[in-house]
């Protein structure tokens, strides 16, 4: 008799792309754990020689989840390279854009993605269900069941709100180089404050209840999934170009907070299928070793672990403890936190006639080389741009999937969402849920995962915008 | 209801795009007296970003949910199916056999010809590519479905140089597969199109393979900025009212109905937020369509569609200055 079993958990649905996770499991308990992207498409090779000004429309496509991200991004990368300056009201009005998308993206993951690992019933609309360890009672479950539905109403008003100002959702159109397209008319406003609304309402009656009630009964998920404890983030809602941000830039470790200096971020590509020729890092599916197409991006050598919750511990304002309950709990936390500041931008930012939303031109190439980064739905995001003309000569994308998924570096120290598996319990091997709500925790996204940075490119400096 | 009608719902602006309120008591009825069971659908996610589904979810009129119950018995679909592991894969495999020459196949992202770029699963330690699980259901599947401009032509996936080699589904099968292209497409043409095949059979398609029903004239045709572009009164900055053709509008060769249809609970679309049509629907797009913010060149723009000035361009920009100069207001 084997003690130690490896399992192959393929594929891993309810996340945005494609992922295998491989574990080593000796007497219930997790040894090892690979977690694998398995799609890539090269968006970094493709962007080589199209206009800088089609970036943002460009790479919006690498995701359909969080495609406001990157096009907003991306928009600040090609700002910064051509000197271009938005007004703080501009400003205010992408910051409500990428809440709505932040907000869709929230929702969606708790209800539709993440709750049916913890509740069993035939009223959800996929049968059969393969987990295990139901704990809710008829009522609960009746009640998490209906608001599984709701999400689905209130998330799409998300994405309504997104195309009064942007034309459509996904990918839209009204973030761009130099401004927002569609200026904040009073009816349009209107309409986005009474959808927000709805939506705030159903964050305190539904959504925090529903997370409350779930971090209760699954109380001892506050002791699983501990991540690697250092904290990483770039900035959630900048307010204006000279302004701070909504929540703080920094990077904690060590067990203390310090400022984030993005010039100690390096990308490994040892257990990634890249290799590396001359300055270019190329595609290389058969190399030994290698076990995914996402990399492993590393901040003074360290692995770190991104998004809401690595946020909110950044900013102080969540407790140093990671977990997989903690991830969730921190994910609600600032939906609503989101979600209310929303409100206050809506009810007072600056109308069509009020200033002058005409969007600026981007005039003569300044910085060469550009970076826009911030805080987005799942971490940190990074888009560098080298320019030459008008034309993208590099371009570079991390990801905050990169962060959270990434394989083990040269020193062999596992990723984030590794690390969080690695000695988590498994009661049934056959159902290894423990498994799967751990890794669906941090909301992964793996169409975005999958991307190309090279390596020895030394990060720009940059000041937080 | 018989097909006229049916298409006449789907094409009339009038009906706001609201496809749910006529089609759900027809579906309703359809099934009662049919005795039918829902028609299986396997929504099979290659590469791509995910964003038809997203697109789906945000679908009104049936909204998700309605769609779920009422429509289609989605058996799997890699986005949002409970199960999970060798679980989904085993339903998957079940479904396509019991339901073989009746499920729909819809396909979400290009087929990765580099098939090590794209493994939708590993099965007993295999990669089983986008390639591998397409061309296997493709042949036991009624109707393909290519949803999205990756799944119909290749779409941003093929994005020169084309790192993963990808194509569009219709040209890696070699069977007939009904594509409703968009980046994304817009839910009512997914819904329009799958209610079509279920009720009436194929859909009349264009040369590209799309349903006529959305894909039977050009945005440019339909446009509300029409008259502007008639008049030759162009916008100059993106954010401007006027006709978008001179910041790159691929509207005059792009066949879709965003403009009597409109996007997210039928709100806009991207000319009425002051930006030009990408032609996202179009073979060819993102390459053929860039640079975004440039003009068509003139031969690319049909006769219909030609400007009528020869001088037009240079016209158009003292057209739109006078216009300025002379105060005048939409």
């Amino acid at each position: 008799m084997v003690s130690k079993i490896k399992v192959e958990l393929s594929p891993v649905t309810r996340i945005s792309g494609l992922m295998t996770v491989e574990a080593v499991v000796d007497k219930n308990k997790v040894k090892e754990a690979r977690v694998m992207g398995t799609m890539y498409r090269g968006f970094e090779i493709m962007m080589q020689g199209r206009k800088t000004e089609d970036a943002p429309y460009f790479t919006e496509r690498i995701c359909g989840i969080c495609s406001l991200a990157h096009g907003l991004v991306s928009t600040y990368a090609v700002e910064k390279a051509y000197a271009v300056k938005v007004s703080e009201p501009v400003q205010m009005l992408r910051n409500i854009l990428l809440g709505f998308e932040l907000l869709q993206n929230h929702l969606r993951h708790f209800y539709l993605l993440g709750l049916p690992d913890f509740v069993e019933s035939r009223a959800l609309p996929f049968q059969p269900q393969n987990g295990r360890d139901y704990r809710f009672n008829m009522g609960e479950t009746q009640r998490l069941v209906n608001n599984y539905y709701q999400a689905i109403e209130i998330s799409r008003l998300c994405h309504e709100s997104i195309a009064i100002f942007g034309g459509k959702a996904p990918h839209n159109h009204g973030i761009v180089a130099g401004g927002v397209s569609v200026a904040p008319r009073s009816d349009l406003v209107l309409k986005a404050r009474s959808n927000l609304q709805k939506v705030n309402t159903f964050l305190r009656d539904g959504l925090a209840r529903d997370v409350d009630l779930l971090a209760r009964r699954y109380e001892d998920y506050f002791r699983l999934g501990a991540g690697p404890g250092n904290f990483l983030s770039f900035g959630l809602l900048p307010l204006t170009p000279s302004g701070n941000p909504v929540l703080p830039s920094g990077v904690y470790y060590h067990g203390k907070a310090h400022p984030l200096d993005i010039e100690a971020i390096v990308t490994d590509i040892k257990y990634s299928w890249f290799t590396q020729e001359d300055h270019e890092t190329v595609p290389d599916p058969d190399k030994p070793g290698a076990y995914t197409w996402v990399k492993a991006p590393r901040y003074k050598g360290l692995v770190m672990e991104v998004g809401p919750l690595a946020r909110g511990v950044v900013a102080g304002i969540y407790p140093p403890r990671s977990s997989t309950m903690d991830r969730i709990v921190a994910r609600a936390y600032e939906t609503i936190q989101v979600g209310d500041i929303m409100a206050q931008w809506l009810d007072t930012i600056k109308l069509e006639n009020q200033v002058d939303w005409k969007v600026k031109p981007k005039g003569e190439l300044v910085n060469p080389v550009s970076v826009g980064a911030t805080e987005v739905l799942r971490g940190s995001l990074y888009h560098r741009l080298k320019t030459e003309g008008d034309n993208v000569l590099e371009y570079d994308v991390i990801t905050p999937s990169e962060w959270n998924f990434s394989p083990r570096d040269q020193n062999h120290r596992p990723g984030a969402a590794e690390t969080a598996l690695t000695g988590l319990p498994v009661a049934k091997i056959d159902r290894p849920v423990e498994i799967y709500r751990t890794v669906r925790s941090f909301d992964p996204c793996i169409s975005c995962a999958t991307h190309l940075l090279t390596p020895e490119g030394s990060l720009q400096r940059f000041v937080m915008e | 209801m018989d097909v006229n009608e049916y298409q006449k719902i789907c094409q009339d602006p009038q009906h706001g795009g609201r496809l749910g309120s006529v089609v759900l008591p027809l579906l309703k009825a359809h099934f009662q007296t049919s005795k039918k069971a829902k028609p299986t659908v396997i929504w099979i996610e290659t590469t791509g970003c995910s964003g038809n589904s997203v697109s789906l979810w945000n679908s009104i009129g049936p909204d998700l949910a309605q769609i779920l119950e009422w429509l289609i018995d989605i058996r799997y679909w890699n986005f949002l199916m409970s199960a999970q592991d060798d679980t989904a894969i085993d339903i998957l495999h079940r479904t396509a056999l019991q339901q073989q020459n009746r499920f729909i196949l819809v396909v979400e992202g290009a087929i990765a010809l580099n098939e090590e770029f794209t493994v939708v699963h590993r099965q007993e330690g295999r990669a089983v590519s986008g390639a591998d699980i397409v061309r296997e259901l493709g042949e036991l599947a009624r109707h393909v479905l290519a949803v999205g401009t990756c799944a119909a032509f290749g779409g941003p996936s093929a994005a020169r140089p084309n790192p993963s080699r990808s194509v569009g589904v219709g040209d890696f099968l070699g069977r007939k597969v009904v594509n409703a292209s968009g980046c994304p497409a817009h839910p009512d043409w997914i819904i329009g199109t799958l209610v079509h095949l279920l009720l009436f059979g194929e859909p009349e398609l264009e040369e590209f393979n799309r349903p006529l029903l959305f894909y039977g004239e050009t945005v440019h045709r339909r446009c509300t900025r029409r008259s502007f572009f008639d008049r030759g009164i162009f916008a100059q900055n993106i954010g401007d009212t006027e006709c978008m053709f001179l910041l790159g509008c691929k509207g005059p060769v792009t066949r879709a109905d965003c403009p009597v249809r409109q996007w997210n609970d039928y709100v806009s679309w991207p000319v009425k937020a002051n930006t030009p049509c990408i032609g996202c629907t179009n073979p060819g797009f993102p390459d053929a369509m860039e640079p975004f913010f440039e003009p068509l060149p003139r031969e690319q723009t049909d006769a219909k569609t030609e400007p009528r000035s020869g001088l037009w361009r240079t016209l158009a920009s003292t057209l739109t200055k006078r216009r300025r100069a002379d105060g005048v207001k939409d």
